[in-house]
C-alpha cells in the first residue's frame, strides 16, 4: 500500500499520529511530519495505515498504490 | 425577534427559514432543529438578523472551510458581518494567517500539552474533592467551567485568582453572540479585557518568564515579518486565546456530562472500561458539537446548489455536518466506540481549533478523574434541562451522590 498526504489539507488535527503512531508522525507544531509526501506502508501496517485515514477530518490522506 | 425580508436573488428553490439561536430550549432542541434544516437542503437562506446562508453538509461544509479565498475569515459570526473588531489570528487568512499560527503552534501542540497531563489531572482532583464533600453540584458550572479555567490559567501562565473575572467577561461576550442588535455589553467587556492583558504584558516585560510555560513571555519573544509583535497584535492575540479557550470547554465538558448523567448505561459502559473513554469523547464531540462558526463570501459562487453573492455571511454550523448521515452510520445514535469518527467539531480548514489538543487532553482527564472519585451520581432537576444557543451549551446539571 502507498499513501499520500496533501500538504495544502493537513491543518493538524493529529487524528492518523494518534490512532495509528506506527504509520504516521507529529511534527513540533502538531503536523503530519508526512503531508505532502507519498510513502510505502509494509503490509502488516496497511490497516493501521487505514484507521488514520479514515479518522482525519480533513479527508488530506489517500491510498494512491 | 429580528427578522429580515429575503433578498430578491434567493431562488424558490433554496428553502428560508428562520432560525434563532438565540433562544433557550430543552437540551436536544437545537440538534434536532439544525438536523431537520440538513434534510430540507444541502443551502437554506435564515432571514435571522440581517439574514445569511446556511450550508447544512458535510462535503459542502469541509469544502467550503477549504477555500478560504471564496469563504473569508473576514467575519466568522453570522449576525455580524462587518465586525468593528480583528481578532488575530482568526479573522486572518491566506499566509500571514499560517505566520500567526506557527507562532502559536507550538505553544498548543500535542507535545507541549502533553507536558501539562499530570498537573492537569492535579487540578481536576483538587476540583472533584471539594466537590465531593457536598453530595451535590450543579455538574455545569462547578466542574464543567471550573476545571478548564483553571487548566488553561495553568498552561497560559495567568494568575489564578483572576480566572472568575475573566469567566464572567468571556460569558458576557457570548451570551450577546446570538443578539445582532446590540454589541455594547460585548464592546465594554472586550476592553476590561484587553486592560487585564495590557497590565500582564508590563509586567512579562519587566519580569520574563519561561517562554515555554508562559503564553506573554512566548509572544513577547514572537516575530512576525521579522518585526517583534505590536503591543495591540499582542492583546489581541492573548484576547482571543482567552474568548476561544474557556466557554467552549465549559460547554463541551458540559454536553458529555450531560450526557453520561443522563443515560446511565453509557456511563456504565466507562466505569466497566476506562479506555473507552478517548473514543467516548470523540462521540460526544461529534454527536454534541458546540461550535458554528460562519464565513463571509470573498465572491459570488454558485454553492451547494444556491446564488451567494460577495459580502454575505454563510453559516457552517458544525453540528450540521457532524450528525450528517450521509458521513457518518447511524449519526443520530450515540456509539460509544465509533471507528472511523473523521467529526469536524474542531473545525476543517486553515483555521482548524488551535487548542484543540488541549482540549482533547482535558475532556479525557476531566471524565477519567470524575468517575475515579465519583462513579454514581443522579440528576436532581425537576424540570427538563435546558441547553442556550449563541455558543450551545446546557445552562444546569445538577446531581447528587451519597457521600
Amino acid at each position: 500500500m502507498r499513501i499520500a498526504i496533501n500538504e495544502a489539507l493537513c491543518s493538524g488535527h493529529g487524528r492518523c499520529y494518534v490512532l495509528a503512531p506506527e504509520v504516521y508522525t507529529a511534527d513540533d507544531e502538531g503536523f503530519v511530519v508526512q503531508r505532502g509526501t507519498e510513502f510505502d506502508v509494509p503490509a502488516e501496517l496497511e490497516e493501521k495505515a487505514r484507521i488514520g485515514l479514515e479518522a482525519c477530518p480533513e479527508g488530506c490522506i489517500s491510498i494512491v498504490g | 425577534m429580528t427578522m429580515s425580508e429575503v433578498p430578491t436573488h434567493v431562488p424558490g428553490t433554496c428553502p428560508v427559514v428562520h432560525f434563532d439561536n438565540s433562544r433557550t430550549q430543552p437540551v436536544g432542541g437545537y440538534f434536532q432543529e439544525l438536523d431537520e434544516m440538513r434534510e430540507l437542503a444541502p443551502a437554506v437562506w435564515n432571514t435571522f438578523g440581517q439574514g445569511f446562508w446556511v450550508v447544512t453538509r458535510f462535503d459542502d461544509q469541509r469544502a467550503a472551510y477549504q477555500d478560504y479565498e471564496t469563504f473569508t475569515s473576514e467575519s466568522i459570526i453570522a449576525v455580524d458581518p462587518n465586525p468593528q473588531y480583528m481578532w488575530i489570528p482568526t479573522l486572518v487568512d491566506g499566509p500571514d494567517h499560517t505566520q500567526y499560527r506557527r507562532l502559536l503552534n507550538g505553544y498548543f501542540s500535542p507535545a507541549n500539552v502533553a507536558k501539562r497531563e499530570e498537573q492537569n489531572r492535579e487540578i481536576a482532583r483538587k476540583i472533584i474533592e471539594e466537590l465531593k464533600a457536598k453530595g451535590s453540584c450543579d455538574l455545569a458550572h462547578e466542574f464543567c467551567g471550573e476545571f478548564p479555567t483553571r487548566a488553561f490559567f495553568a498552561l497560559a501562565g495567568f494568575d489564578q485568582k483572576d480566572a472568575p473575572r475573566m469567566v464572567e467577561l468571556v460569558t458576557t461576550i457570548f451570551d450577546q453572540m446570538g443578539n445582532p442588535d446590540d454589541h455594547s455589553a460585548q464592546a465594554a467587556a472586550a476592553g476590561e479585557i484587553s486592560e487585564y492583558f495590557a497590565k500582564l504584558l508590563e509586567d512579562r516585560r519587566a519580569n520574563p518568564r519561561d517562554p515555554s510555560t508562559d503564553l506573554a513571555s512566548h509572544l513577547l519573544t514572537c516575530t512576525f515579518n521579522g518585526e517583534p509583535l505590536t503591543q495591540e497584535t499582542l492583546l489581541n492575540i492573548l484576547g482571543v486565546i482567552i474568548l476561544a479557550g474557556l466557554d467552549t470547554m465549559k460547554c463541551q465538558l458540559g454536553y458529555s456530562f450531560y450526557h453520561l448523567a443522563t443515560f446511565p448505561e453509557d456511563r456504565q459502559r466507562i466505569l466497566d472500561d476506562p479506555s473507552l473513554i478517548p473514543s467516548f469523547v470523540e462521540e460526544s464531540l461529534r454527536y454534541y458539537t458546540i461550535v458554528q462558526p460562519a464565513r463571509k463570501l470573498g465572491k459570488d459562487v454558485e454553492f451547494a446548489g444556491c446564488p451567494m453573492k460577495k459580502g454575505e455571511m454563510v453559516l457552517l454550523d458544525l453540528a450540521q455536518s457532524c450528525r450528517d448521515p450521509e458521513a457518518f452510520p447511524e449519526a443520530d445514535k450515540f456509539i460509544i466506540d465509533r471507528q472511523n469518527n473523521k467529526h469536524l467539531a474542531f473545525g476543517p480548514g486553515a483555521h482548524r481549533c488551535m487548542g484543540s489538543h488541549l482540549a482533547r487532553q482535558e475532556l479525557v482527564v476531566a471524565i477519567e478523574e470524575w468517575h475515579k472519585a465519583i462513579p454514581n451520581y443522579e440528576l436532581t432537576n425537576t424540570e427538563p434541562l435546558t441547553e442556550h444557543g449563541g455558543q450551545r451549551g446546557v445552562n444546569s446539571i445538577p446531581v447528587r451522590w451519597d457521600i
